[in-house]
């Protein structure tokens, strides 16, 4: 069994859960990268576009089966652990962007590398501890949720496999 | 095992409950704290930086005397003695005191007794923006924060999601709870607060008073100032029939809430737009809820009297009426532009600034002394919407920083005076104003072609700049201010997209990046006024009547550039 910062057990609940995006309820504030940003010692972890000019578009690593930037990974810093959760070792990251490139999602951010590359963690201090994202939590529309599987595939109507990152474009202002 | 402590933010009037993850007492991480009844937990980017402003490196730390460091009894001691010497010479009117509206209200309180010990009058508060003409025209209001969750119908004066984006979850909820709910909109640009809106009426910049005045006499309400409602539907961007129909709508609902946020601009459109905006949501059976850029700015409004404001006590010093100057909080060189000078500043016998990091006017002073952050001192704060926040402070303030408070009851007690208990309430005086008149003033204007100013509120920033402009986070996702250009605007000066265009206007000029946008209708152009460069070149012109300062672009250019 997996043990958390403060030796709290890795609950199956947070297993199952996953960070939904509603871009229909995005006001662009961008509380969500802010909080990213203070939260992981002042680094970006969140990649984010503004291609529509009322939403910014938070690129959130999407915690792949079969991650690309894991396989990209010279110093093999990136890893797959056994509950789904893709994380980077920061020892021994190099910075050499070699997962920025080869994220097929755009979620690592290439352009502000300090001395390793930004990658989601998905604020495993958190959710160890029954909480949600910090991204989710800040969120001041509503738009980032995390929420249980079983809840999203009951509004899509169809089950869902895979990714940890949801966009949901159904709901909200149309 | 981390601490979790509980604050406060005061970089709005929405006082923001946030945690803080303490780790052997330094402050490490902002812990959100969902337990927060106002804002459920939600933090907007500047509620993130309270966790910077904190451990800051750039923070002022000790005191000074003529920008060289002296230990805090010296600083002290020598204003105490410049304030003596002042008053013994030109009597207490030759003094003064300005405060920002980020402090609390027990130093609001020391303020006001420490004015009194001094004999002066000249005590006032540096608000931000359209706040004092606001709360002058509406009050404070008296909606709470859980109106927001059983209204049924909103009506948004402003930018208000993104002045206060912590408002938005609540509204959004309410709207989508039931397909009859409404939101209203009125804001000259399409901003993302409209996006969400029912009906966004596009109102003339400067001419919501007239748009609302319009609704009341539509709605035929006693004592509301009457106005034409052709006139006030133009305004609106309207034909009459619509306005009657949405006066109409609005009688038809039951909770209405009606939202403004303060802005730049126009002190008296601030003032009417408070009063008739108050005026509505009591019509209409509803809750007013003003939204104030000063974190502190009802504390202030409800402690310290306006029986004198900044404007008339910066005239002052131009004047040298004003001798010796106290100023705790705001950088006042950045915050009015132009309304005072260096060389007036220069020019003081005894200018003692005190703030969290140097700014443009503590390079001007005499004495500087380093102001403690809200986290760092025990106090009580009013905000908007019925929010009553008492912070407990998160650590012991850096260095020689202190409370404003505190500072004057060391130069009070260096002075050989004491600080009567305060808690009375301020009085104002009442504005001589005829709404009717102005209103029909406002039915004479038109924008025209040239630029108008219209404030693009960016949450990355705030007001002066000396805070947001210190902290990493609006450097790295937006290193380039922008200004925002419609694209008939934009095809009729000849400005691309991403282009640099050049403003200039009667005080100077500046180079900037255009953002050319679907949002500004006809040919309006939205500045960034939080951009410390931009907002010195508007003109800040005393309205006698406000006895506040009217902000316009005036005169404004823009060419492309290279």
């Amino acid at each position: 069994m997996e043990r958390g910062r403060q030796g709290t057990t890795l609950r199956e609940s947070w297993m199952n859960k996953r960070n939904v995006l509603d871009y229909g309820r995005c006001i662009s504030c961008r509380s969500c990268i802010a909080a990213c940003y203070y939260s992981h010692n002042f680094q970006d972890q969140l990649e984010a576009s503004t291609v529509v000019t009322n939403a910014v578009l938070q690129m959130n690593c999407r915690h792949c089966e079969q991650p690309l930037c894991e396989a990209a990974c010279p110093q093999e810093a990136i890893k797959r652990r056994d509950d789904g959760l893709v994380i980077r070792s920061t020892n021994l990251c190099s910075g050499c962007t070699s997962c920025a490139q080869a994220c097929p999602f755009g979620a690592i951010d290439l352009e502000r590398t300090r001395h390793h590359m930004p990658k989601c963690d998905l604020c495993d201090w958190r959710t160890l501890e029954s909480k949600e994202t910090m991204c989710a939590t800040t969120c001041v529309s509503g738009a980032r949720t995390f929420e249980d599987v079983s809840d999203i595939e009951a509004q899509r109507g169809s089950p869902m496999r895979g990714s940890r990152t949801v966009a949901k474009t159904w709901r909200g202002k149309r | 095992m981390p601490e979790i402590k509980k604050a406060s933010c005061l970089f709005c009037s929405f006082q923001c409950g946030f945690a803080m993850e303490m780790d052997a007492g330094v402050p490490v991480r902002i812990d959100l704290d969902t337990e927060a009844p106002h804002n459920l937990g939600s933090l907007c980017t500047r509620g993130h930086y309270n966790l910077e402003l904190l451990v800051h490196p750039k923070r002022n730390l000790a005191a000074t005397v003529n920008r060289r460091r002296v230990p805090w009894t010296t600083g002290v001691t020598k204003v105490a003695g410049k304030l003596k010497e002042i008053k013994e010479a030109g009597g207490g009117d030759a003094l003064g005191v300005i405060v920002g509206t980020e402090l609390s209200n027990e130093d609001y309180a020391a303020t006001v007794a420490f004015a009194a010990a001094l004999g002066t009058s000249n005590v006032a508060v540096a608000y931000d923006g359209n706040d004092y003409p606001f709360l002058m025209g509406g009050g404070g209001g008296d909606a709470v924060a859980s109106d927001l969750d059983d209204a049924d119908c909103f009506v948004l004066v402003g930018d208000v999601f993104w002045g206060h984006p912590t408002v938005a979850k609540r509204v959004i909820e309410s709207r989508y709870r039931s397909r009859s709910n409404r939101i209203y909109t009125l804001n000259p640009y399409r901003s993302n607060t409209d996006w969400f809106a029912d009906r966004h009426i596009v109102v003339r910049p400067g001419a919501e008073p007239l748009f609302l005045a319009g609704l009341l006499t539509a709605m035929n309400v006693q004592g509301a100032p009457k106005v034409d409602l052709n006139v006030a539907a133009t305004a609106g961007g309207m034909v009459t029939e619509e306005l009657q129909a949405i006066a109409d709508g609005l009688k038809r609902h039951e909770k209405v809430v009606v939202m403004a946020s303060s802005r730049l601009g126009d002190s008296m459109s601030g003032y009417l737009t408070g009063q008739l905006a108050s005026m509505l949501a009591q019509k209409v059976g509803g809750k007013y809820a003003p939204l104030f850029r000063g974190g502190n700015a009802l504390g202030a409004y409800n402690t310290i009297s306006s029986a004198r404001t900044v404007p008339e006590l910066l005239a002052d010093v131009s004047a040298e009426k004003i001798k010796g100057l106290l100023v705790f909080g705001p950088d006042i060189l950045q915050l009015y532009p132009g309304a005072v000078s260096t060389d007036d500043l220069e020019g003081l016998e005894l200018l003692a600034a005190s703030a969290i990091f140097e700014n443009d006017t503590t390079k001007h002073s005499d004495v500087g002394m380093p102001l403690a952050v809200w986290t760092e001192m025990a106090g009580s704060y009013t905000g908007s919407m019925g929010v009553e926040t008492s912070i407990e402070p998160l650590t012991d303030p850096q260095g020689d920083a202190r409370a404003a408070g505190e500072m004057l009851k060391d130069i009070a007690s260096e002075m050989g005076a004491a600080l009567a208990a305060g808690g009375a309430t301020a009085a104002h005086p009442e504005l001589a104003i005829d709404a009717s008149v102005e209103l029909a003033r406002m039915a004479g204007q038109s924008h025209g072609d040239g630029v108008v100013l219209i404030e693009s509120i960016n949450p990355l920033h705030r007001w002066d700049g000396t805070i947001t402009g210190r902290m990493s986070f609006p450097k790295i996702v937006s290193p380039y201010c922008d200004i925002w250009i419609g694209e008939e605007a934009a095809q009729r000066l000849g400005v691309e997209a991403g282009s640099n265009v050049a403003l200039a206007t009667e005080r100077g000029e500046t180079t900037i990046i255009a953002t050319v946008t679907d949002r500004m209708p006809g040919g309006l152009v939205a500045i960034p006024s939080y951009v410390p460069d931009v907002r010195g070149l508007l003109a800040w012109t005393l309205n006698s009547a406000t006895k506040w300062y009217d902000v316009a672009a005036l005169g404004a250019k823009l060419t492309p550039g290279t």
